[in-house]
């Protein structure tokens, strides 16, 4: 089925590697996820996420980027199965 | 020539700046150490070249405050030198391609060059020079290496060539040039990095990151005693003689000897309470603040380039969140329990004014600085330990009331946390013996003129009679409210020039020990020194200090009123801190819960 594996980054699991294919949100919001390298096609991985809707530290090459809970739900990613 | 030091925050342009000019500037393990643009001369091969470090910027289209000031000194440039980490080629170009499209010369300093070894990257130095066009020099800012090869790229930097890519392909162009130069192999996990993972362990990560905290606020105490101590007897030895000759050259008494020594006892000199100039004056400078200060300065320096920072951001965002900000504002407010005065500086690099606003707001009210902290914990905890506990609760509740104020009252938006959260990286000596000297340079400007000053300044008021008239006026207040004796409005009034020299002039006015927690808790909150009124005045414009200021004052005459009246009737010391810990948690964990589980009912 089409759109499976399709989650955001706020809602996939700890560990899961994924590639962005869509980043949701007003041209502000894209920018500045695009400048710390988080846009469509990026491969990432979710390396931990806080309690209580805390921010994620994703993995992004060779970076780390932390990103907020509600900014990470428009980060959309099709997990690696 | 002037150059402009350019490039992505956190790539080490401060520290090429260092070794280029020879100047010393801050630098740091986290993206925004440069809010304020330095400018140095280089002398290389008969020339002078200017160069400048401006503050890092992701790209040329900028929201924060400190990214505008560098987007518009870059049109002010004759050659560009953009700092690039090696590290991280992908994300670094995406500024290199903007800047290119100026059409000024361009010199490309690869940094990092050293840490791409064992991170296991090649990167083809001489492809990607041909491919953009421009000259591209390794270095590394820390060792040296490539310094004096991008010395005389800079003095040849050639033009850049017109680049015949569109704006909307620009990650495509950056995707192909890193395809080609770029070589990653694969490598180990290595022990900081296990170490920097547990940091940030949502379990492990907040009890590591409070330890670490409180072992370095404990830490400092502890020795900063033992500092004061050997201070204060070395005094007493030595410096005393020195006084008691002047004492007798002056006369004994008179407005100089009022001024200079204050009052000598029988026995010697009481360097805490004579509050003289030469004596009080002198010694808190160097026997309480000097010490403290420099061992704030010297494990905060240590963290700041270890990257521990940006993981406390991360661990504190959801705290954060309950006073309208995220997590990174929690690098002003640490910075500030040093010294207010870089903490409200570095809320520059917050993006939106709402979070400005909040940051500097809470920053200037709750967060006492490092000689202030020393100094109350003592007194506090002279009478009772549960005193240290209250005043910590204390200052805690307040931000919460306050924070949860703010949130719901300021206008305007904050943004979810979003930031890089670079690599642990083990600190250099000599950077951080560098960086402590700076600061303590610094601080010696800074803060030695206001003590002394302060101490003049009140001592003039009380020979001419002055402050027995403001305490009379302020009597109903200080006394009626705060329960306080009257000689505290002394204190109060040095507390706006220096905050650590009113706590110390508490000291001789026996309080007892309701009172004097309640005069701490009034000094900590009511109005910020002169110097950090000063920069605050600068960031938030005259508007928004006034507003902080009313804040201020609203906030202390509630909070020091109630704890009087809570401390004089019904509470105990212990039963006032159960409720404040009761309200905390209340804030904290109970209050948003309950209300999104009632808008959600609404829906």
């Amino acid at each position: 089925m089409k759109g499976t594996g399709c989650i955001s980054l706020a809602s996939c699991k700890e560990g899961q590697t994924g590639k962005v294919i869509a980043v949701l949100g007003d041209k502000h919001v894209r920018e500045r996820l695009e400048v710390l390298g988080i846009r469509k096609g990026t491969v990432l991985m979710k390396k931990v996420q806080q309690m209580g809707q805390g921010p994620i530290i994703a993995a992004v090459g060779n970076l780390e980027i932390a990103v907020g809970f509600d900014l990470a739900r428009n980060v959309i990613i099709r997990v690696e199965v | 020539m002037r150059v402009l030091l350019t490039g992505n925050p956190n790539v080490g342009k401060s520290a090429i700046f260092s070794k280029l000019t020879g100047i010393d500037v801050t630098t740091s393990n986290y993206p925004g150490t440069t809010v304020e643009f330095f400018s140095g001369t280089m002398n290389w091969k008969g020339k002078t070249i200017e160069i400048v470090d401006v503050p890092g910027i992701y790209q040329l289209n900028p929201e924060a405050a400190a990214e505008k000031v560098a987007a518009q000194m870059i049109a002010t440039g004759d050659v560009l030198l953009n700092v690039v980490d090696a590290t991280n080629l992908e994300r670094n170009l995406n500024l290199t391609l903007q800047l290119m499209k100026i059409g000024k010369p361009i010199v490309m300093a690869l940094n990092m060059w050293d840490e791409t070894k064992h991170k296991g990257i090649q990167i083809d130095v001489d492809k990607l020079s041909a491919i953009l066009g421009i000259k591209v020099i390794p270095t590394s800012g820390r060792s040296g290496e490539g310094i004096s090869c991008l010395a005389d790229a800079v003095l040849n930097a050639k033009q850049a060539p017109e680049t015949n890519w569109m704006d909307k392909d620009r990650w495509k162009t950056i995707g192909f040039i890193v395809d080609k130069v770029q070589n990653l192999s694969g490598r180990k996990h290595t022990t900081i990095e296990y170490i920097q993972d547990l940091f940030v362990n949502p379990v492990l990560g907040p009890v590591l990151s409070c330890g670490v905290l409180y072992a370095a606020f404990t830490g400092i105490m502890r020795l900063g005693k033992l500092i004061e101590k050997t201070v204060l007897s070395a005094f007493e030895k030595y410096y005393s003689h020195v006084i008691l000759t002047i004492s007798k050259f002056l006369g004994g008494s008179g407005f100089l000897h009022e001024i200079l020594i204050g009052e000598t006892g029988a026995g010697g000199v009481d360097f805490e309470a004579a509050m003289g100039v030469l004596t009080t004056g002198v010694y808190v400078s160097f026997g309480i603040v000097l010490p403290y200060v420099f061992l704030f300065y010297l494990v905060f320096g240590f963290l700041e380039d270890l990257g521990f920072l940006p993981r406390v951001a991360v661990i504190f965002d959801r705290l954060l969140k309950k006073a309208g900000l995220h997590g990174f504002s929690i690098i002003p407010m640490f910075l500030a329990c040093g010294c207010n005065v870089p903490g409200i500086l570095a809320v520059r690099n917050l993006e939106t004014r709402r979070e400005r606003f909040i940051t500097a707001v809470l920053t200037g009210i709750t967060i006492p600085c490092m000689a202030q902290t020393a100094l109350v914990m003592r007194m506090v905890g002279e009478n009772d330990g549960i005193f240290v506990l209250l005043v910590i609760c204390t200052l805690l509740t307040v931000w919460c009331i306050l924070g949860l104020f703010l949130k719901s009252t300021v206008k305007g938006i904050t943004p979810s946390l979003l930031m890089e959260v670079p690599p642990y990286r083990l600190p250099g000596i000599n950077a951080q013996l560098k960086k402590i000297r700076m600061r303590m340079t610094c601080f010696f400007k800074d803060a030695m003129p206001y003590v002394l000053g302060g101490i003049a300044f009140i001592n003039v008021l009380r020979i001419t009679g002055i402050i027995k008239l403001m305490g009379k006026l302020a009597e109903p207040l200080i006394t009626g409210v705060f329960g306080l004796p009257q000689d505290a409005v002394l204190a109060l009034i040095i507390g706006i020039i220096r905050k650590d020299t009113a706590v110390a002039m508490l000291a001789p006015l026996n309080l007892n020990s309701t009172q004097t927690f309640v005069a701490v808790i009034i000094l900590i909150l009511y109005f910020p020194c002169t110097a950090t009124f000063t920069v605050l005045l600068r960031e938030l414009g005259a508007v928004d200090t006034i507003k902080a200021v009313l804040l201020m004052l609203v906030t202390t005459i509630s909070a020091g009123g109630l704890l009087n009246l809570a401390l004089s009737t019904v509470y105990t010391p212990r039963g006032l801190l159960i409720t404040e810990i009761l309200i905390i948690i209340l804030v904290i964990e109970i209050l948003e819960p309950v209300k999104r589980a009632a808008t959600e009912k609404k829906q």
